[in-house]
């Protein structure tokens, strides 16, 4: 027994080296459907299926407000607001409030900057957190001057610690403060995924001021109470919403104001989730396409063998024998596929992770998973199998076998297995095609969104943020004393056109205020869209080259201080919606912003894309930042012409040192990478799609020049017979391309109908094409009608290279 | 009846000092003078033809007979230009064909040269009449002409009315017959068969001889192999082949 | 008397045709005497193959009576039926059939490796073989790499490696030159004295004369029996 395998091994190994093509197609095509499945599916079980490093993590919802009238959607929440929600609701076993921050660690070699999330004590029970040493911060610390605590994650540790086992107690210098260690989480453990540290967060008293309702800036988080589902707090926070519309009716009557309630998953995940799912779909595909592929080769083989079965079969085999020789040779490529598969899987997965690293949640948790490799290679395993023994058993039966010696050499094919080829690559060619057009659609929108004016001219800009510590920077004094000492300093450097700083960067998120326009009442139930706005100094929109279309941009070189007049830039969507006459020039606005005064607009200029390239132009306001002073800053430095803005780093970093030694530039980038990175999903899913399609549309190709080289060795005294007859050569090559171009047609319509039917899907992940993009359409199906006549031109080649005299002999 | 009194001229000269000039009845269709074909493999070197002298001439009916491997059959494949040879010189219709280009061989068989097989080598995917219309549209007749022909030469073969059949609802004499219309459909210089009754039983056999009878009495040219010496006795002239040489040539009438 | 190796009664073949059946053989009643070398002769179409085919149970759409070494086939399952032709029937054929893929000495190794024998006592057979038929020097060659004849020879030594009862040949010689078709039918008539039971198809009465007895079939009916 096992002798007869080793000898069955040894066979199956030279007959793959005598037919080295095959072999390599059929375990490149197995390894591709194996590895690229295995590969998406990890990252897809990462991040959408493994549950967060968190205690009954379905039980964490966060919470947002809605102001319906404003169209104002999933906001954050104010002072006010969150102290309603924690005490009215009664759905939650616990609420916290966080926001994000920088905070500077300094009193090492250089400053470094550190994401911080700055959250209520409860934060860490309401997520299910606990420390691995230490503890959380507690209420007690939650208080004016005694707040100077932390809790790092791993990740801090790590990188500044080197997982010290002593650090708690241990002091950082963050933003000039001492602050105490008191507890670190575990690995993986860490919320929102960017954060590197906890501090607590202490309201001031201006902000629990029920005049500081409008100043929305937390983000909420609450866990339900054991048994309380999710419908049940929206039922319960929509009473909440109602008595707080009762105790404030000038905020919250008749805006439409409701809160709500997003499961953690849905929240961190739903981004991505529709691109993870269209991927998984289109590996599927993949291994669809593979998985007929081998099965194309397998039955070629086997139907090309079939005098070596009877010829087998007629010198003794029994029926067992001959199947376990083809199961051999079908499982040694289905283990060679596997294999290689298995290798493709794991550098595939962190070639994914690193491609889309960067826009995933839970990254880090993506593992190769046993699982889908299991699943796939048992799904490669099983067409091996199945599509390698059949001829086996077939060729097997007697019955035909003295038919089959007088035919002499060649192997005959049944007509069903011929069908079920011409099947296969049908079905290869319409999943190609479905392919091909989801990446058409996707690079399209790539391409057009790449196209976008976007407004601003980002070459040749590089961008930088920092942070001023409010401790050293209390007042807006201090805050625009440095601004003003950093501009200067910047624009005075040699290869530097112009500089600007602004409290966010353009697609960098979104920063608005409802405000009111000077001489024009809000009535009762009017509700006007909140003003984007910006706090930029007067250089900055220059820096960008935001086009000024009337008036003219913020004046003075922003040294002006707090006692500059008021005034403000608006982009034309905003003057447009509110002065369509074109008389915006000279109206003053107000912005509910507790330092706010009436402004008067000076110019009008360009939208533009602030919260995205794919996200049309809001209303939008730029104020002199020294009259909105934050202590988020980012830096814009457009180098002189032909200049690299990398190039500047060293200088701008050094200038930096030079005002505050204790600042710490970060996210240091040209502004094109931001640009870029904007829309990098949409590159990644159209590149990925590419890959795939570009896959399947190889596998394709081979398919058909399987098919129609199997047939034309099947057919060759056909081929020989007409040739006889006086058939030109040309002759016989329209016929074998276009029994090609028949199967690809075929296979071009059914892959139409597939794609009308899923391009409905990918219509909501498209920008500027349209799903049933006839363009696409028509270019995806003449591609694949390029690619079958070059498949099938070499193996029709072969055909007319038949020599009549042999073919006809062969009898 | 079975006179042996015309040996088969020899050698070009003879056919020329035989022939005159112009296309009646007795020129040399068919002029092989010293063809050889050589088949080689690892270590050694199979004559199939060796030397071979022969003139067929219009309206002749020849056998070539000989056992199993003497090179009956490649002789064929090699009239019908269906392989060709190492050396020496074949004329058709006066015309040297051994150095054509593929494509002008192809010409010429379509043209000039009808086939018939043992195995008969119908194309199963085609009817009848599209199996006898092949060799015509590769012509590139018009369609109504060729479906005159078609039917004249399904007709001659007592076929006509199986026109619309696939060649696998056929009994293999009637398979044959099909073949033998599709061979003449075009009017060709020289009918090969290659044991045209081969496959068949007796019955079949001697029908397709009687076929093949009245073509040769209509004046066509029929080089014919054949195992079977009653077969052979029925041609006009019998060449006998073995090892690759002819042996014998016998002229009858 | 000795009982029949190999005995037919009423044996007929047939298959379905428009309008009717074709017959392929009909009435077909043969015995053959162990250590025999039958010749069966005939013209094309009269179902010489066809008989053999049945006699090597590589057909077994027929109807009839037939015993081989005392047993009777027509009654068997194929799994006895192969297990029967396993051990009594060696097949030569007119092209050989050799497997392209493998050397000469797996060639002959083929048969063997559907029966139960240690690897050693086939390398010792294989070796045999090689050695009876002056094979050793090719041992390793492809089948496409040796003559015709050699090609044929290879054919046969794998046809007898199993040591069958009955060696059936289909047209031997069909493929091959005048002078290597007489070394094979030497080979066979070698085989025949040292008391293997010969059965082959041919067209050639030189052919015919290094057997004991014709048969002559016609349009499927055994002819003067």
């Amino acid at each position: 027994m096992m002798d007869a395998l080793r000898r069955d091994v040894r066979y199956t190994l030279r007959s793959l080296r005598q037919s080295p093509g095959f072999a390599l197609v059929a375990v490149l095509a197995l390894a591709l459907g194996i590895g690229a499945n295995s590969a998406v599916f990890s990252v897809v079980n990462g991040v959408l299926l493994t549950p967060p490093p968190f205690s009954e993590p379905e039980r964490v919802v966060h919470l947002q407000g809605n102001v319906a009238q404003a169209g104002l959607k999933d906001i954050s929440l104010s002072v006010p607001e969150y102290v309603d929600l924690a005490t009215l609701s009664r759905a939650f076993e616990s609420v916290a409030a966080y926001r994000g921050g920088n905070l500077t660690l300094t009193g090492r070699d250089t400053p470094q900057q550190l994401a911080t999330v700055v959250a209520t004590p409860s934060f860490f029970a309401t997520l299910g957190m606990s420390p691995v040493l230490g503890r959380a911060f507690t209420e007690a610390e939650a208080v004016q001057g005694r707040e100077r605590v932390v809790v790092l994650t791993d990740t801090a540790w790590r990188v500044h610690f080197a997982r010290d086992a002593q650090v708690l107690g241990q002091t950082m210098q963050l933003d000039g403060e001492p602050y105490t260690v008191v507890g670190v989480l575990p690995a993986g453990v860490a919320y929102p995924a960017w954060a590197e540290m906890y501090v607590p967060f202490v309201p001031t008293e201006t902000q629990r001021q029920d005049d500081q309702r409008g100043a929305r800036f937390l983000s909420v988080v609450g866990r339900l109470k054991p048994g309380v589902t999710q419908d049940a707090a929206r039922t319960d926070l929509a009473r909440v919403a109602l008595e707080m519309e009762e105790a404030v009716p000038s905020r919250y009557r008749k805006v439409g104001w409701s809160f709500s309630v997003t499961s953690l998953d849905e929240k961190v995940v739903g981004n991505v989730r529709g691109t993870l799912w269209l991927l998984l779909g289109a590996v599927g595909f993949v291994l669809l396409a593979a998985c007929s592929s081998v099965a194309n080769l397998l039955l070629a083989r086997m139907a090309a063998r079939g005098r070596e079965v009877s010829i087998r079969a007629a010198l003794g085999a029994s029926r067992g024998r001959l199947v376990a020789q083809f199961l051999t040779e079908s499982l040694v490529l289905s283990l060679a596929g596997g294999v290689l598969g298995m290798l493709l899987a794991l550098w595939g997965t962190d070639a994914l992770v690193a491609l889309v690293g960067e826009a995933l949640p839970r990254a880090s948790q993506v593992r190769l998973d046993a699982r889908p490799l299991v699943f796939t290679m048992g799904v490669s395993l099983l067409t091996g199998v199945l599509f390698g023994l059949g001829p086996a058993l077939h060729g097997g039966s007697r019955e035909d076998l003295s038919v089959a010696m007088r035919e002499g050499s060649r192997g005959t094919e049944g007509h069903g297995s011929g069908r079920m080829r011409a099947g296969l690559v049908v079905g290869q060619v319409a999943v190609a095609l479905v392919l091909l057009v989801g990446a058409g659609l996707f690079t399209k929108s790539f391409l057009a969104l790449r196209a976008v004016d976007a407004g601003f001219t980002p070459e040749g800009v590089l961008t930088g943020k920092l942070v001023l510590p409010s401790a050293r920077y209390p007042d807006a004094a201090h805050k625009v004393a440095f601004q003003r000492e950093l501009l200067g300093r910047l624009q005075s450097l040699p290869g530097v056109e112009a500089v600007g700083v602004t409290n966010l960067l353009p697609l960098g998120g979104r920063s608005d205020s409802s405000f009111d326009i000077e001489g024009r009442p809000q009535a009762p139930d009017e509700v006007w869209p909140a003003v984007e706005f910006r706090a930029v100094s007067p250089g900055y929109l220059r820096t960008l080259r935001v086009t000024p279309r009337q008036g003219h941009l913020l004046e003075g070189d922003g040294t002006e201080g707090p006692d500059a007049p008021w005034q403000v830039v608006i982009n034309k969507t905003f003057a447009d919606l509110y002065w369509p006459q074109g008389d915006a020039l000279g109206q003053r606005l107000k912005l509910h912003w507790d330092t706010a005064q009436w402004t008067t607009v000076v110019g009008i200029v360009d939208d533009v894309r602030e919260w995205g390239l794919d996200t049309p132009a809001r209303p939008a306001a730029y104020y002199p930042a020294a009259k909105v002073p934050t202590p988020f800053l980012a830096l814009a430095v457009r180098a002189k012409s032909g200049g690299s803005p990398e190039a500047l780093r060293t200088a701008i970093e050094a200038e930096l040192r030079a005002v505050d030694g204790n600042l710490a530039l970060y996210a240091v980038a040209p502004l094109t990478r931001l640009v870029d990175e904007s829309i990098s999903s949409r590159q990644v899913s159209a590149l990925l799609m590419g890959l795939f399609a570009g896959t399947a549309l190889l596998l394709a190709a081979l398919g058909i020049s399987g098919v129609i080289g199997y047939s034309v060795a099947q057919r060759t005294r056909e081929m020989g017979i007409r040739m006889a007859l006086g058939a030109s050569r040309t002759r016989v090559l329209t016929l074998v391309l276009g029994q090609g171009l028949r199967l690809t047609a075929l296979g071009v319509v059914l892959g139409l109908g597939l794609s009308l039917g899923l391009a409905r899907l990918l219509d909501a992940m498209l920008y500027g094409v349209a799903a049933y993009d006839g363009w696409t359409f028509a270019g995806v199906a003449l591609l694949l009608g390029t690619v079958a006549v070059l498949a099938a031109w070499l193996p029709a080649r072969r055909a007319t290279r038949v020599d009549p005299a042999i073919a006809l002999r062969a009898e | 009846m079975m006179t042996n009194d015309t040996k088969a001229a020899a050698s070009p000269e003879g056919a020329v000092a035989q022939e005159d000039a112009g296309a009646e009845p007795g020129k040399a269709l068919i002029h092989l003078d010293g063809l050889t074909k050589v088949f080689e493999t690892e270590d050694v070197e199979t004559h199939a033809l060796s030397n071979i002298h022969l003139n067929v001439r219009k309206g002749e009916w020849v056998a070539i007979v000989g056992p199993s491997g003497s090179g009956k059959s490649t002789l064929l494949a090699v009239l019908g230009l269906l392989d060709t040879a190492t050396r020496g010189a074949y004329l058709l219709d006066g015309r040297s064909v051994l150095d054509l280009s593929a494509t002008d061989r192809a010409l010429v068989r379509n043209r000039h040269i009808g086939f018939i097989f043992q195995s008969f080598n119908l194309i199963g995917d085609l009817t009848v009449f599209e199996n006898v219309e092949l060799p015509l549209t590769y012509r590139g007749m018009p369609a109504a002409e060729r479906k005159q022909r078609v039917e004249r030469a399904l007709e001659k073969v007592g076929m006509a009315h199986r026109a619309r059949h696939m060649p696998g609802q056929l009994s293999g004499g009637q398979q044959q017959r099909v073949a033998v219309a599709r061979a003449v459909a075009g009017d060709p210089l020289i009918l090969l068969a290659d044991e045209p009754t081969g496959n068949l039983d007796s019955k079949n056999g001697e029908a397709v001889m009687q076929l093949l009878t009245e073509l040769h009495k209509g004046g066509a040219t029929i080089c014919m192999v054949t195992h079977d010496p009653a077969h052979a006795r029925v041609a006009t002239r019998t060449v006998s082949l073995f090892d690759g040489r002819i042996v014998q040539d016998e002229q009858r009438r | 008397m000795p009982s029949p190796l190999i005995s037919l009664r009423n044996v007929e073949k047939s298959y379905p045709l428009a309008g009717g059946r074709a017959w392929v053989l009909r009435r077909i009643d043969l015995d053959i005497q162990p250590g025999e070398f039958v010749t069966l002769m005939g013209p094309s179409g009269a179902g010489k193959s066809t008989l053999l085919s049945i006699l090597g149970m590589l057909d077994v759409d027929w109807t009839g009576e037939y015993l081989l070494d005392g047993q009777a086939v027509h009654a068997m399952k194929p799994k006895a039926r192969g297990e029967l032709s396993r051990r009594t029937i060696g097949f030569v054929f007119q092209q050989y059939h050799l497997l392209d893929n493998l050397t000469v000495a797996e060639n002959l190794e083929v048969p063997l490796s559907y029966r139960d024998l240690k690897r050693g006592e086939r390398e010792a057979l294989v070796g045999d073989m090689l050695d009876r038929f002056q094979l050793v020097g090719k041992k390793d060659l492809f089948p496409s790499q040796l003559s015709g004849g050699q090609q044929q020879l290879v054919g046969i030594a794998r046809a007898l490696i199993a040591n069958p009862k009955v060696l059936l040949a289909d047209e031997p010689t069909g493929n091959l030159h005048s002078q290597q078709a007489k070394q094979i039918m030497e080979v066979f008539q070698g085989l025949n004295r040292d008391g293997t039971t010969i059965i082959q198809v041919t067209h050639s009465e030189a052919n015919a004369a290094y057997g004991h007895r014709v048969i002559q079939l016609a349009d499927g009916w055994l002819q003067g029996a």
